[in-house]
């Protein structure tokens, strides 16, 4: 069950579809403090808590739900606010935690959320951090790191040195969402590919051609081949 | 070497009459604990920036000794401190040199000797009168050395600083060869002719100001002299004439100029002057100018001195005409190059006697009559003295008065914009010959009235009337002269372009000036005007600028949208066009004010500063239009500022000075007892940023029912935040007053912005969008974020701040969820705290020269339905040497509180402290600042005090 903790959904507009039959058995929405009191034991076996930062202009609702949530780490917790910018602080490999993000762009994204939740099952917090298109924005922010390890460099490099420097693991991310077309995995393209020189520039072409493919088609039909 | 007082003393090292040298050792806790500053007999301005340097020096090349010089200000006597990290000092005065304390405190009492000599010494000087002062030591200057010592004497004593003057200065600028001794230039007459200024360069213009009051103090003009003349005036001059039958004006020609630098090097060695004949060559030269037109050396107009030397040098003239007036029955008076004779018969025919004699006794004195401006007024004609009328009384002109009445008419009935439009003419076909720039109308109004004063008395009914009307049109809370000090310009009256057209009478065209801008052209009352265009109003109303050549006219039908406005900086007005309507700047106005700095001063002197600023509240205040937001914060400040202002003279300014040093001392000498604040009202004051009739908006795009403005926002703010005043920390008002008003504030990492609410941008972009909130323009949201994180550890801030501090302490520190904090506070205030804490745990581990383990966690705990935030600093197996009561004992004598105590101050009413650890083989926890409920100290199991913990809780 997702918790939606918001006291203004009447004030937001598009935030109507959260009231659909639709979402009954997967979306249980709390709009006073009272009722969130008395339910806050309910929020123990939560799949995800979503809270207004100000809820009755005060931020004990917040503190409360994220506690229970202990902030993502046992339950994905999402807060939104008029206050935040549009573009949250969200490590998507290492936890479950928005802690910030503008109340209308949450209600945008939250129907592909729900979506997603309902098809699949998944608590995707890339969606409401991203938008539907996250993998676009996660391939744009492996390829700019996997990019900044060869900024300025010239000449010929090894496939091996580049993963080497790509220490968070840039590198294998990028490789591994533009798999289906590689038609191998991460270590076995090192083991390939590891020992032959690389023309940087070309490097660099064939990471931007990646990020074209899916800013394109929401995929990659690249093949490094 | 010796411990335990903190100070340790070279031997004797004066660096000269006014330094003074210590070494000091770090002291255990807090360096502005140091004994050195308790036992110097004046009041040292140790000021936290001086601490840190020394801190931070110290800290930077390891040092446990600092040397530091105490040093005396040659300009306000006040002592300073400043660390030296020279490595020669150091080796010179090696530790072991140093003295017993008894010798320690020897060294103190004849510092405080030396001290109180000199404090005499300078007292005497400044106590004498500068007339007697000079009357007693002018006989000894004989040679141009001792010249040029007195001088920078009486300069130390009239500017309260320091200028030092040589005698190779004096020789140099007393040659009429030299190069840049006066600038020359020509101003044009009221007759259309032209007048040549020698003015003295900038240096030369202060020894020239000083030579004056030498002069000054040692030569009295002759009764019949009214020009020049200390406690004469024009007004004098004309009464001296009042009802008479006959007013007979005479003008001397070329007046300055044909007194040539011998005439002046004669008469300053006759009495009262007696100058040797070798300062006498240096003061003739320093007083001449070489006239562009003859190209002789004569007494220029436009030095400070040339007036009273005119005087001088006219003396026989003067007693030779005083002993003629009274042969024939008449009244003389001289006022400058200005000859005035009455009576109530006539000798002044062409060829009289009386004319007669007076030619001979001018030329005599190697002057020429002006014959253009010889006149005979007589009764029933206006007969004027020194442009004032003297037919029954002493008066101004009618229409004098009645150009006055005029404008503050318009003034009153149609506002400043339309009657700075008509006074403006006004001014320009009066002053236009001379006066170039822009008129400040209230200024010459201001003057005017002075004027008025001066001649009818401050009694008069005219003058009482037009001054209260006047009073009434000024308005305390606009921008003047004296409060109007920045780089930037203020606003003071703004015209759309067909007002400004229609008003002024003009019609204003655009045209590429000689460095490629666009600009205004037009025609004010006779005067081509160029008038500057704002950068951006230039690119919208010319996108093609680069493609058009220097004299290019342009015509943009956005021109008629514009607004002209009237700006001043610096006292100096000028016109801007800009697309933009701006609002007139607003400050309170020392001129408008009209402080009594006599009896500002006393008052403040007999019942205290406080009392000054609520009287001031009271009486000046109150009868003005003055906005709720000018806090009492402001009138101190403004206070404060008056007294910087040119309406004292230099006696008030010294009393000011030694008024503020008293007043410092005092703070001193009394430690304020630590009152604790409540945590769980700061809790609360800062909800009001989640409250949308608090501060949310100051960070939160407007709700939709929300009808609210930006100055609306910023009204309900000043408010609130005034109405807590004092109530919570003043460094949390501070940080909300400086966001409200444009002032500086620092974010968690100390860095300076100006970020504000009361953004000049922001307000015209809000206005242009429907009154939206700036937050919902990409550019500002980023400006208001960094407030936002001023206010409120946002995740990840807490552990960005953390990780900054220990990279700066090269500690390495285990945290954990220090990314998920997020709680309101102010973040300045808790980073600088953090660095404390982890500075106090880096010292610590290099003093005993291993790494203890740190640990810094956040937690939260709901208590009684309240959420609790936890901030946890742990240093592990770091037990305190000292016994409890020790520390806790320092903690409550404020003045050996030390890092702790500094924490405490700082931290008050922001969070509650904590310490665990083990005292005296007990497990205690130690609760510094805490509710009244809480005990000063608990016991707590033995398990949880593995080392010393520090525990900060926010509500």
């Amino acid at each position: 069950m997702i918790y939606l903790i918001d006291d203004t959904l009447k004030e937001t507009i598009d935030s109507d579809f959260v009231f659909d039959n639709k979402y009954k058995q997967v979306l249980t929405v709390i709009q006073k403090k009272a009722v969130f009191n008395s339910r806050m034991n309910e929020l123990y076996s939560a799949d995800c808590i979503m809270v207004h930062l100000t809820f009755e202009d005060s931020n004990d609702v917040k503190d409360k739900a994220s506690i229970i949530a202990d902030d993502g780490d046992e339950i994905p917790f999402v807060v939104f606010s008029g206050s935040f910018s549009e573009n949250p602080d969200f490590d998507y490999e290492s936890n479950n935690y928005i802690s910030g993000i503008k109340k209308s762009t949450f209600y945008q994204r939250l129907y592909d959320f729900l979506e997603e939740y309902i098809n699949n099952g998944n608590v995707d917090l890339r969606i409401i951090a991203y938008g539907k298109d996250f993998q676009k924005v996660i391939v744009r922010n492996y390829a700019k790191n996997v990019l900044s390890i060869v900024e300025g460099k010239q000449g010929l490099l090894q496939l091996e040195d580049i993963a080497k420097f790509s220490k968070d693991g840039n590198l294998k991310s990028l490789v591994e969402l533009s798999n289906p077309k590689l038609g191998i995995d991460y270590e076995h393209l090192l083991e390939t590919l590891g020992n032959q020189p690389i023309c940087i520039a070309d490097f660099k072409s064939r990471i931007e051609k990646i990020v074209i493919n899916f800013e394109q088609y929401g995929k990659n039909i690249y093949t490094w081949k | 070497m010796k411990k335990g007082n903190n100070i340790l003393i070279p031997p004797a090292y004066f660096l000269n009459d006014y330094k003074e040298g210590f070494y000091i050792e770090r002291p255990e806790r807090d360096w502005s604990q140091c004994e050195l500053w308790k036992n110097l007999p004046f009041v040292l301005e140790v000021g936290d920036n001086t601490i840190a340097t020394i801190v931070k020096g110290a800290d930077k090349r390891r040092l446990k000794y600092v040397y530091v010089h105490i040093y005396q200000s040659t300009n306000d006597g006040r002592w300073f401190l400043s660390p030296t990290w020279s490595d020669k000092i150091l080796t010179e005065y090696p530790f072991q040199e140093v003295k017993t304390q008894e010798e320690i405190e020897s060294r103190i009492a004849t510092l405080k000797e030396k001290v109180k000599k000199l404090n005499e010494e300078q007292e005497q000087e400044i106590k004498l009168p500068i007339d007697e002062f000079v009357k007693k030591h002018i006989s000894e200057i004989d040679t141009t050395r001792k010249l040029a010592l007195f001088i920078t004497k009486l300069m130390k004593a009239i500017f309260s600083e320091k200028h030092f003057v040589t005698e190779k200065q004096l020789l140099y600028f007393s040659t009429p060869k030299a190069g840049k001794r006066y600038k020359t230039f020509k101003i044009r007459k009221k007759n259309g002719g032209l007048r040549e200024i020698n003015a003295p360069v900038h240096h030369l213009d202060k020894i020239l100001y000083i030579l004056n009051i030498i002069f000054k103090s040692l030569y009295t003009p002759n009764n019949a002299v009214m020009g020049f003349t200390e406690g004469k005036s024009i007004a004098d001059n004309a009464a001296r004439h009042t009802g008479q039958h006959y007013v007979f004006n005479i003008d001397l020609k070329d007046f300055f100029t044909s007194i040539p630098q011998a005439r002046v090097w004669g008469r300053i060695q006759c009495a009262p002057f007696n100058l040797p004949r070798e300062v006498a060559n240096v003061v003739a030269g320093l007083c001449c100018a070489t006239n562009s037109e003859s190209w002789k050396n004569v007494l220029p107009q436009g030095a400070p001195t040339s007036p009273l030397l005119t005087n001088a040098i006219c003396d026989r003239l003067d007693r030779q005409l005083t002993a003629l007036s009274k042969k024939y029955g008449l009244h003389y008076s001289r006022y400058a190059d200005d000859i005035t004779f009455s009576s109530m018969h006539n000798v002044y025919q062409e060829d009289s006697d009386f004319r007669k004699e007076l030619k001979t006794i001018i030329e005599g004195q190697n002057f020429c009559i002006n014959d253009k401006k010889t006149r005979l007024l007589r009764t029933g004609q206006r007969q004027e003295v020194t442009g004032l009328t003297v037919n029954s009384k002493v008066n101004v002109t009618r229409k004098y008065v009645r150009d006055i009445r005029y404008i503050l008419h318009l003034w009153e009935s149609k506002g400043y914009a339309f009657a700075y439009s008509k006074f403006y003419k006004f001014y320009k076909t009066e002053k236009g010959y001379i006066k170039k720039g822009e008129p400040v109308m209230e200024n010459v109004i201001g003057g005017k009235l002075n004027y008025l004063r001066m001649i009818k008395g401050a009694g008069n009914e005219c003058y009482q009337k037009l001054l209260q009307r006047y009073d009434k049109l000024q308005q305390i809370i606009y921008v003047d002269n004296n409060t109007d000090k920045g780089q930037n310009y203020v606003y003071v009256q703004q015209y759309t372009l067909t007002d400004c057209e229609n008003d002024f009478k003009t019609k204003i065209t655009l045209q590429i000036s000689d460095d490629e801008k666009l600009v205004g052209k037009c025609n004010l009352f006779g005067m081509d005007k160029t008038i500057s265009i704002s950068h951006k109003t230039q690119e919208e109303l010319c996108p093609i600028i680069s493609h058009l050549k220097v004299g290019d006219t342009f015509t943009s039908e956005q021109l008629k949208d514009c607004f002209v406005t009237l700006c001043r900086q610096k006292g100096k007005n000028f016109w801007l066009i800009t697309h933009k309507e701006l609002d007139r700047s607003r400050c309170l106005s020392i001129q408008n004010a009209q402080i009594d700095p006599e009896k500002l001063l006393k008052e403040w002197e007999q019942k205290g500063f406080e009392f000054v600023v609520k009287q001031f509240q009271t009486d000046i205040l109150k009868k003005s239009d003055v906005p709720d937001y000018v806090s009492e914060r402001d009138i101190k400040e403004f206070i404060y500022f008056a007294t910087h202002s040119k309406n004292f003279d230099r006696k008030q300014k010294l009393q000011r000075d030694s008024l503020l040093a008293r007043d410092m001392a005092k703070r001193k000498a009394q430690p304020q007892e630590f009152k604790p604040m409540s945590v769980s009202y700061t809790a609360n004051f800062l909800a009001n940023f989640n409250r949308p009739n608090g501060f949310k908006y100051l960070t939160h795009d407007f709700d939709t029912e929300s009808n609210m403005t930006l100055p609306d926002l910023r009204e309900q703010s000043y408010k609130l935040l005034e109405s807590e005043k004092g109530k919570i920390p003043d460094s949390l008002y501070v940080l909300i007053y400086a966001y409200l008003s444009g002032k500086t504030w620092r974010d968690a990492f100390g860095d300076n912005n100006n970020i504000s609410i009361n953004d000049k941008k922001w307000i015209q972009w809000s206005k242009e969008n429907n009154n939206a909130h700036p937050i919902t323009n990409p550019d500002f949201e980023r400006e208001i974020l960094k407030f936002k994180r001023a206010i409120r550890i946002v995740p990840p801030l807490l552990q960005t701040i953390v990780d900054k501090i220990c990279d700066k302490y090269e500690l390495h520190v285990t945290t954990k969820k220090l990314d998920r904090a997020d709680f309101y506070t102010n973040t300045y205030i808790l980073s600088n705290v953090l660095d404390r804490i982890l500075q106090m745990i880096k010292r610590r581990n290099e003093n005993d020269d291993y790494q203890r383990d740190v640990e810094v966690s956040y937690q939260r705990e709901i208590i009684n339905d309240v959420v609790y935030k936890k901030i946890i600093i742990l240093q592990k197996d770091s037990f305190p040497e000292n016994t409890f009561e020790d520390v806790s004992t320092r903690m409550n004598n404020n003045t050996e509180a030390g890092d702790f105590g500094a924490i405490r101050k700082i931290l008050n009413g922001y969070c509650y402290w904590s310490i665990e650890t083990k005292w005296d083989d007990k497990s205690l926890r130690w609760n510094i600042l805490s509710d009244d409920d809480t005990p000063e100290t608990e016991p707590i199991e033995d398990t949880s005090a593995i080392g010393f913990k520090h525990i900060l809780t926010f509500m």
